[in-house]
């Protein structure tokens, strides 16, 4: 459901699971005019950030699902401006985009590739969003580019 | 004395149910001062309530991407929504009662996660900084 991708057309399937972890920052907007005891908030900033899990199919050329090498990961980490969607997929393994649901443009903080004896190699990631997350207007399906 | 199921507490966001709920809790805070003065007798420090200020968490299994646009819109406005909670009853829990203890107010939408595993489930982590006084 996840795609990360060098550019704004590809989207590469990641292997396990994503998670996508928005948070906003409040801040305690209450004065001596303010009734009562209760605390009266405003969101200051915002951020968010994406986490995700796979396994690395073929340790040698570290080949991950969906045709992303471990190079192209690594590649990423050096302050690569690297879009992002998370669509609803269907068809043949999942590659088929049915619908957008968001989208936006982030850096690669972390690549974590770990190998356990007697259990495939696996490999986890975060990334760091720059600004906002974007939602393009509803329904958006497969062809559309406005997202 | 009768006693309220978790399945039957609700929590409310823009006056309608939050969909597919599994489980929230809602934290409601008086944040003390110490006021202990040197006239203060023994060890013990002396708490004033200053401030107060109340929060809710919910759990769902919302994966409509509808849905999950929603929330995100919700939290990329950054206003205050209305936020409460009730007691259910009936068939899907869709009858409110106890008005007693229905209690709302307004509450930024301030963290939220969907989880996308490789199985069919998404689910969604919602919490809310109320704002304000709760009525």
């Amino acid at each position: 459901m996840i795609g990360l991708a060098a550019d704004p057309t590809t989207v590469v399937a990641a292997a396990k699971t994503m998670q996508l972890h928005g948070s906003a920052q409040t801040e305690d907007s209450s004065t001596k005019e303010t009734p009562g005891y209760a605390q009266e908030f405003e969101v200051i900033s915002q951020s968010y950030d994406i986490t995700g899990t796979g396994l690395l199919l073929t340790p040698n050329d570290a080949y991950l699902t969906g045709g992303v090498g471990l190079n192209d990961f690594e590649g990423w980490l050096q302050d690569q401006k690297l879009y992002w969607r998370i669509c609803v997929v269907d068809g043949n393994s999942n590659r088929d985009i049915v619908e957008v649901i968001c989208s936006g443009t982030g850096k690669l903080t972390s690549l974590n590739p770990t190998g356990q004896s007697k259990q495939n190699a696996t490999f986890s990631y975060t990334l760091s969003g720059d600004g906002g997350i974007t939602v393009p207007a509803e329904p958006v399906t497969a062809g559309d580019d406005n997202d | 004395m009768s006693k309220i199921k978790g399945q039957n507490f609700r929590v409310l966001m823009g006056g309608a149910a939050i969909p597919e709920a599994t489980n929230c809790s809602i934290t409601m805070q008086g944040n003390a001062e110490d006021t202990s003065t040197k006239d203060t007798e023994g060890l013990y420090t002396q708490q004033t309530v200053t401030s107060s200020s109340w929060s809710v968490q919910v759990d769902t299994f919302q994966g409509e991407a509808a849905q999950l646009r929603s929330i995100i819109r919700t939290f990329n406005a950054a206003a205050a929504i209305a936020v409460g909670w009730d007691q259910t009853a009936g068939a899907q829990n869709r009858v409110a009662q106890n008005a007693n203890f229905k209690r709302s107010g307004q509450a930024l939408l301030n963290d939220f996660t969907m989880k996308f595993d490789d199985r069919a489930t998404v689910a969604t982590s919602l919490q809310f900084q109320g704002t304000g006084a709760l009525s």
